[in-house]
């Protein structure tokens, strides 16, 4: 029999941003919000303090900031007639747990989206004509426009603190930006960070190859700064430990820099730990969220009542409870019906390692966004129609960091071990940089998510299976553009004494790490029949659900998802606070 | 009273003055409290409702509440432990309960206990409760406190018993003290000067008690009225000088601090040149961030206007400059050495070669400083609105170097207040640093940024092993 908690007006599952944003905003209007979160509570002090924060193998290698595979992970497998087993170590991607979710281990990389990615396929079939897509590829518009979210990442920015060089303000292109991105109401909040002499290189290079670079937007925070709450974020100190990390200077964007001082004193505010959700109850008729069934710390179940439910975990844990609450259709990959699952996408890497003679790069110097980018080969920039794909990606050059065990490059030649390996790390360590490439990711008929039939995790529920594979389309697309990137490599000045090219082969590979950008499952769209969710990340079926995170993404473009997901979450919000709130129901 | 027992009373009251040090801010968190604390809306509402709400205030600028409320203890219930090697202390319940507070004594028995630390049943007060400072306020602010306290929800919690031992006990010794030092009578106007700093000086010397931690004092611990606010240092924290003028052996005083960012100090215990250490996150936690910004412009004022001369505490007679800002040429000290260029070109000396012995020229306490501090502090201008600048930072520029030492050793943490609910913290030191590296890196951060001649910069590492006993730092935890 479950423990049975008294109503609350909104409970939120998980407590990393997308929950932290909604708890913040609806707290705002005197509801009662409940946040529950499976893992431990973190803080900034003292569980980011410096220098203990700075300790790679505990945190770097050995994942002390994520989720413990021994309780729950996901099983995986390329194609649907395999068996799926599960993955037990992090490797592709790096799930989070705890207070702040992935947000507190991320680099700060704070793209937009271009205009034309939330009408991709429109935009696709326009310019190439129908016959450019391939049979299996399931792209689809969003069913929001830029225009629509722009005000709501402007916002997110200045959640953030984020530093960079706007391109378009209000039609007008300003000088050093990013031409191609979107028009922008307002510039960042912050000036760009300091740039390094890797990604100076870059940039000239670049120029020399006829491209347009600019300072990548960052969430590390270029400069003191207050943000729209009022909390006080310090400037970034380059310390180099972003990534896997958490930021012990409150430079870096998360949950707990930039909301939880404003959030936590709220009497109608509650966060319980340690509670993993199980289920998102249903009333009998299965129109109406009732609340969430959770395991509490001490092993009980417990059910919590709650109006609104706002589903808030990682992208990949959103769709594992929406399967086992039994919330919408699951997708039938033989059939093509169903939603809940389909067009899972990650990102597509390619990468060109640059080797000189003496220059100094200093790569601990760094921040997780610190770099150098150019966006001329990104999903709606240039003419794919004699390339025969679809997609793009931006180039960049990062100085993220010079941690000894994972940023680290040798030559091919150099092996993995040995004398000649150490004397070509002494060498390369501060005399090397690479070119990253960025890419999209489609959507296909045989890539999606689902219940694994076999695995359940420690609370007895069935793992979520993932099913996934490069296809030609995205190598293709990966190989055009890493080529772009060698020609970068190529204009560099000094010589380059030696450049490698990684180009990614398939079959996907979930050991090495590549990004923590796992999409879809629950995506959104215009049209109940091919979308979980609306533009309000509501669920068409379940309208006091809302699903905000980049599992609500049809595709996945080429540029890093958080600040579209933040930027939908504070769209969703907009929706729920101006609207829903009055008149409960679909809001679209 | 002898001397004797004297010195002892004196012992002891700092140990009291020091315990108001410790109420509860270990909740990283805590949840904002209205002004109107414990009064029901009924009360508000009722005809007495405009003087409950100035009670109140009155209130949180004299801060009753930090002491009289018990941690996790219902508000002015008392309860609140000073504790001593002599015993300890509780502060009284001052709720309307007629058995265990003050519902059945009258407004003048409250007004002498108030002005003269005398309670209903003639039984002398510990002068922790600062009615030395309290005399000053006016009858009608005595009404407001009175007619608040009236209104605040009763509370059955019996007081407890102090258990201090012989002669602290005997509380009849206090009234010698009081005719030595209780200079009883309220405070008056000035009329050379504005209103706002007649309200200023009324609310730092009545209700805000400021001297009773920036005054030094006597040995019988009275404050010395003529060494008004030039800074005391109790059990390792230093309160600093506030007035400015000759004797710069201490903080150069708030003279040329711009007001806006007093009042911003005030508000949210962090401005550009300073952060809040020590009683003053309670001060501000518990009471200055309630004020009004007028209030706190007043006392802005009023502070901006203390000077030092020919060996007392004087008010200017000019109009005091505001410094905008600190200027850049003082902000940014360059580094002694080629250390930047060191490392730009990759070579520090290797952390095995042993610190103070000029490699790479390099002195030991710039390495420590590179190491340790500089990430955020940078060239000792700090970062506006996060870190605190070093330059002009009365941690570092006052001579007893108590404070720069315990930061050190213990961290900090900010303050959380309505204003600002930023919890910005300074990670600790006491686990990494030996007393040796703690009295280098003082000497160091004084010398440089203190703009003290390196004779007088010297911080000693025994100096580092006295406060180090005081702070008990967290372990670090073995997985790191």
């Amino acid at each position: 029999m479950a423990i049975k908690k008294k109503p609350v007006d909104v409970v939120c599952i998980g407590f990393g941003m997308t929950s932290s944003i909604a708890a913040q905003e609806l707290t705002e209007d005197g509801l009662e919000v409940v946040a529950l979160e499976r893992g431990p509570w973190r803080n900034t002090d003292p569980d980011f303090a410096y220098p203990q924060i700075m300790d790679e193998l505990k945190y770097g290698i050995r994942h002390e900031l994520q989720q413990d595979l021994s309780q729950s992970t996901l099983t995986f497998r390329n194609k649907r007639d395999q068996t799926a087993l599960p993955m037990r170590h992090l490797g592709s991607f790096l799930l989070g747990t705890g207070v702040g979710g992935a947000m507190v281990h991320w680099n700060g990389q704070t793209w937009r989206g271009m205009p034309d990615d939330f009408r991709y396929r429109s935009w696709a079939i326009e310019r190439y004509g129908e016959d450019f897509l391939p049979d299996d590829m399931t792209i689809q518009d969003w069913g929001i426009s830029y225009e629509e979210l722009e005000p709501h990442y402007l916002r997110f920015e200045r959640l953030c603190g984020i530093s960079g060089q706007a391109g378009s303000v209000n039609g007008e292109f300003q000088e050093g930006g990013n031409p191609f991105a979107g028009d922008r109401s307002a510039p960042f909040p912050l000036p760009p960070l300091k740039r390094v002499n890797a990604t100076n290189i870059f940039d000239d290079a670049a120029k020399k190859a006829g491209m347009h670079p600019f300072p990548v937007p960052a969430a590390n925070a270029s400069a003191p700064y207050t943000n729209l709450y009022g909390v006080r974020m310090g400037g970034c100190t380059f310390c180099g430990f972003c990534e896997r990390f958490g930021c012990y200077n409150n430079s870096k964007a998360s949950p707990q820099a930039c909301i939880h001082p404003v959030l936590m004193p709220k009497p109608n505010f509650e966060l319980r730990t340690g509670c993993q959700v199980t289920h998102i109850l249903l009333a009998d008729d299965g129109k109406r969220a009732t609340g969430v069934r959770y395991v509490d710390p001490d092993g009980q179940i417990v059910e919590q009542p709650a109006d609104l439910v706002i589903c808030g975990a990682y992208a990949v844990h959103n769709v594992q409870l929406l399967l086992n609450s039994g919330i919408g259709e699951p997708y039938n990959p033989e059939t093509g019906s169903g939603n809940v699952g389909r067009n899972y996408a990650y990102q597509t890497m390619g990468s060109v390692d640059v080797y000189f003679d003496d220059e100094i790069m200093n790569p601990f110097v760094g921040a997780g966004a610190l770099g150098q980018a150019v966006f001329d080969w990104q999903t709606a920039a240039f003419d794919h129609s004699e390339h025969g794909f679809l997609g793009g990606a931006y180039l960049v050059t990062w100085q993220t960091g010079g941690r000894p065990i994972n940023q680290t490059r040798t030559p091919e030649a150099a092996g993995k071990w040995g004398g000649q390996w150490k004397q070509a790390l002494a060498k390369s360590y501060n005399s090397s940089l690479s070119i990253s490439s960025h890419g999209s990711s489609m959507a296909y008929k045989d890539c999606y998510l689902d219940l694994d039939p076999t695995y359940k995790d420690a609370f007895g529920q069935p793992l979520l299976r993932m099913t996934f594979d490069f296809h030609d389309n995205d190598l293709k697309m990966s190989e055009f553009t890493t080529n772009k990137a060698e020609k970068i490599a190529q204009a560099m000045s000094p010589t380059p004494r030696l450049i490698e090219k990684n180009l990614r082969k398939g079959p996907y590979d979930i050991v090495p790490y590549q990004t923590t950008h796992n999409t879809g499952g629950a995506i959104m769209g215009d049209d109940p029949a091919t979308s979980v969710v609306n533009k309000y990340m509501q669920v068409w079926d379940v309208p006091n659900l809302f699903v905000p995170g980049a599992s609500a993404f049809p595709q996945n473009f080429g540029v890093n998802p958080t600040s579209t997901l933040g930027a939908l979450t504070y769209f969703m919000i907009d929706g729920i606070r101006s609207r829903y709130l009055d008149a409960p129901g679909l809001l679209v | 009273m002898g001397q004797h027992t004297l010195s002892w009373m004196t012992a002891l009251l700092v140990l009291l003055l020091a315990g108001a040090a410790t109420s509860a801010l270990a909740q990283q968190y805590s949840q904002a409290e209205p002004v109107e604390l414990a009064v029901s809306a009924e009360a508000l509402d009722s005809a007495d409702g405009d003087t409950i709400r100035r009670g109140a205030y009155l209130a949180r600028a004299a801060d009753c509440t930090a002491c009289h409320t018990a941690s996790d203890g219902p508000p002015y219930a008392g309860g609140f432990a000073f504790e001593t090697p002599f015993g300890t202390l509780y502060s009284s319940n001052i709720t309307p309960d007629a058995e265990h507070g003050i519902g059945d004594w009258t407004q003048a028995e409250f007004t002498t206990a108030l002005r003269q630390g005398v309670g209903k049943d003639g039984k002398h007060l510990y002068p922790a409760m600062p009615y030395t400072a309290y005399t000053h306020l006016s009858d009608e602010d005595v009404e407001a406190l009175w007619t608040y306290f009236q209104h605040v929800e009763p509370q059955a919690v019996p007081n407890k018993r102090n258990e201090l031992m012989w002669p602290f006990s005997w509380r009849a010794a206090m009234w010698g003290w009081n005719l030595l030092f209780l200079d009883d009578g309220r405070f008056e106007p000035d009329p050379q000067q504005s209103d706002r700093w007649n309200r200023g000086a009324y609310l730092v010397t009545g209700p805000g008690h400021c001297g009773s931690c920036h005054t030094p004092r006597n040995l019988a611990m009275a404050r010395k009225t003529d060494q008004a606010f030039m800074g005391h240092s109790i059990q390792g924290w230093h309160a600093p000088r506030l007035p400015a003028g000759e004797g710069t052996s201490d903080a150069p005083g708030l003279a040329d601090w711009p007001e806006n960012e007093i009042v911003q100090f005030l508000q949210t215990g962090a401005a550009s040149r300073s952060a809040a250490t020590g009683t003053m996150k309670e001060a501000i936690h518990d009471s200055l961030q309630y004020l009004t910004e007028d209030d706190l412009r007043a006392i802005a004022t009023y502070l901006k206007s203390l000077r030092y001369e020919d060996g007392e505490t004087v008010i200017a007679t000019a109009p005091t400059g505001d410094n905008s800002g600190l200027s850049p040429s003082v902000a940014s000290r360059p580094a002694q050495s080629g250390t930047a260029q060191a490392i730009r070109i990759g070579k520090m000396p290797p952390p095995a070669v042993p610190i103070g012995d000029g490699h790479g020229g390099v002195t030991a306490g710039e390495r420590l400083f590179m190491d340790n501090c500089q990430a955020c502090h940078l060239q000792g201008q700090g970062m506006p609105g996060a870190f605190p600048a070093l330059v002009n930072n009365s941690a570092t520029a006052q001579d007893d170097p108590s404070n720069l030492i315990k930061v050190i050793l213990q961290g900090a943490q900010g303050v959380q207040t309505q204003q600002d609910p930023t919890v910005l913290t300074m990670p600790d030191f006491a686990w990494r640093l030996n007393d040796k590296q703690v009295a280098t890196l003082a000497s160091y951060v004084r010398e440089r940024f203190g703009e003290r001649a390196p004779e007088r910069a010297q911080v000693s590492p025994e100096q580092v092993a006295e406060l180090r006993e005081q702070v008990h730092p967290p372990e670090p935890d073995a997985g790191h």
